[in-house]
């Protein structure tokens, strides 16, 4: 294969996501935003990612605490614990594992849904019927997951507190007290607030590709499991690069950070 | 009459079967996992252009995702953002303490024990192990994996022992380009945009690396690979109900590889960590 012909195979996609990024965005302000739809989407997201979240922060947080907490009673600071558990969770632990679970939960669980209807042509039947599909579909699966992001980001930092609590002070022999006064010695509210923009825009790309990928699966048993498989793929590409920018931009303006 | 005719009798049937059924389902994969590790010599000794072809695919991905790269690349890519991503935000937390010569050392410390096998895991999830899902899951619905066996071919070694093998080949190179790139990542971020001076990231690098670090977060590594594609094997071999099954199959295990992946690297690592004892920072 020459190379402008793999440029053009990877560039097509790429423009056609950007158009349909736009299309659902445009469609969030047309009227009538379908409520039941949104409510249905956000109970399915929450049911799809709840589980898979509370099992991985428990492992995550555990190692990121462990790990952390193995140099700090190396140089006798274990008391310190307290304020290392809360600067990772709440600046990238919670958004982390946020993207993991976005990329493996939701949008995946979406993009399923959405091709096995592309596969029935129940989407071509809603356009026949003259019902706009990313209206109908695409922009509640999109608002939902986004609420579902903040919501999960603030279970994510739930656990990490907790759990960072019980490793450092059952299993590490830090100081109750010290832990908890340390908690906010290297993050504070601004950072907190920098997490959960982080996490709707995690959720809004999420579901941003699996709708765009399930609605361009191909037909036969192979097209949905590839489709899906692209999805998450594709998420953690994309999710990755976008929290660098969501990282350093606020940090450069200096709206976080700074709190010594 | 039978006692599952009334409705709470069904009921009940259901409430109390729920343990049984998980049970049932964990014996399965268990006698699942067992037989296709257990078939190796065969996957190994009988199927070798099979393994061969498998192994090259493994690294390069077909379809759509060998255009960008396979999962080589895509791994690469991945590591490289979650290492800027770890420079970016180590050197701020290291500023607020003045400490930020010690860059070097956070990069060394974080990145084999942390940083590569998380994301590396993911990042093997996603390429290779749904990839597996996908196809085995299109062989069982398309009924090729039933032919397999009525043409007298093995399926369990033939399909999913020659991809666990393949799997354990190539997580080698695809964990040690990222390190590689989480390495340069942080580097770049750290000596390049925010000023550090390269000699003493280098120093702090040099001084706090632990060659059994490395060992050990390859030791992660494989943990990993056996563990991702035994999941997604397993899904994609049992995967039912047509098309849409195959993308369901797909999503569920993600889902659970990806827990999978934190609950061995927890395990992996306070085994190995937990009495180390090999910075002598303060004496």
């Amino acid at each position: 294969m020459s190379a402008p012909s793999i440029a053009m195979k990877a560039a097509k996609p790429v423009g056609g996501f950007i158009a349909f990024t736009l299309d659902t965005f445009v469609a969030i302000f047309k009227r009538p935003f379908q409520w039941r739809e949104f409510i249905q989407q956000t109970w399915f997201v929450a049911s799809v990612s709840l589980g898979p979240t509370i099992l991985l922060g428990i492992p995550f947080v555990a190692l990121v605490t462990f790990q952390f907490n193995l140099i700090l009673v190396e140089i006798g600071a274990i008391d310190l614990s307290g304020a290392g558990s809360g600067f990772a969770t709440i600046t990238q632990i919670g958004p982390v594992a946020t993207t993991f679970i976005i990329a493996g939960a939701s949008s995946t669980a979406i993009c399923a849904d959405i091709g096995a209807r592309k596969i029935r042509e129940e989407l071509d039947a809603m356009e026949v019927l003259g019902i706009d599909v990313v209206q109908r579909l695409v922009v509640p699966r999109v608002l939902a997951t986004a609420l579902n992001a903040v919501l999960l980001n603030g279970v994510m930092i739930l656990i990490g507190l907790t759990g960072g609590y019980v490793f450092g002070v059952f299993l590490q022999d830090a100081s109750p007290g010290q832990y908890v006064d340390s908690l906010k010695l290297l993050v504070g509210f601004p950072d907190l607030i920098h997490g959960e923009i982080r996490a709707v825009v995690f959720g809004v790309v999420g579901a941003l590709v699996g709708c765009y990928r399930g609605m361009n699966c191909a037909g036969g048993p192979r097209g949905v499991g590839n489709a899906v498989n692209e999805t998450v793929v594709y998420t953690f590409l994309a999710l990755f690069p976008i929290n660098i920018i969501l990282t350093q931009v606020p940090y450069s303006l200096g709206i976080v950070g700074g709190h010594t | 009459m039978s006692f599952t005719d009334s409705s709470a009798g069904r009921v009940a049937v259901k409430v109390l079967g729920a343990p049984l059924r998980v049970l049932d389902d964990l014996g399965q994969q268990a006698a699942f996992y067992g037989s296709s590790i257990g078939w190796t010599y065969k996957a190994v000794g009988r199927y070798k252009k099979e393994q061969v072809r498998l192994i090259a695919e493994v690294g390069m991905s077909n379809g759509a995702l060998a255009v960008i790269g396979g999962s080589s690349v895509i791994s690469l890519f991945i590591t490289l953002f979650a290492g800027v991503t770890g420079g970016v935000q180590t050197f701020d937390a290291l500023k607020n303490l003045s400490l930020e010569a010690l860059g070097g050392f956070a990069s060394a410390l974080l990145n084999p024990r942390l940083l590569v096998p998380i994301v590396c895991g993911a990042a093997l999830a996603a390429t290779v192990g749904s990839g597996f899902t996908a196809q085995l899951g299109a062989m069982r619905v398309s009924e090729e994996i039933d032919a397999l066996e009525v043409i007298g071919v093995r399926s369990l070694p033939y399909l999913v022992t020659t991809r666990l093998v393949a799997g354990m080949i190539t997580i080698i190179p695809i964990f040690a380009m990222s390190m590689v790139g989480a390495w340069v990542g942080w580097k770049t971020t750290q000596v390049d945009f925010f000023g550090l001076s390269e000699g003493t990231y280098n120093h702090y690098m040099d001084t706090f690396m632990q060659w059994s670090d490395i060992l050990f977060s390859f030791a992660q590594a494989i943990g990993i690979a056996v563990v991702v594609i035994l999941i997604h094997t397993y899904y994609g071999y049992t995967a039912s109900g047509g098309p849409a099954g195959v993308g369901q199959a797909v999503g569920k295990a993600v889902r659970t590889s990806l827990i999978a992946v934190l609950g061995v690297e927890l395990c992996i690592s306070m085994a190995l960590y937990a009495n180390s004892d090999v910075f002598r920072i303060s004496g």
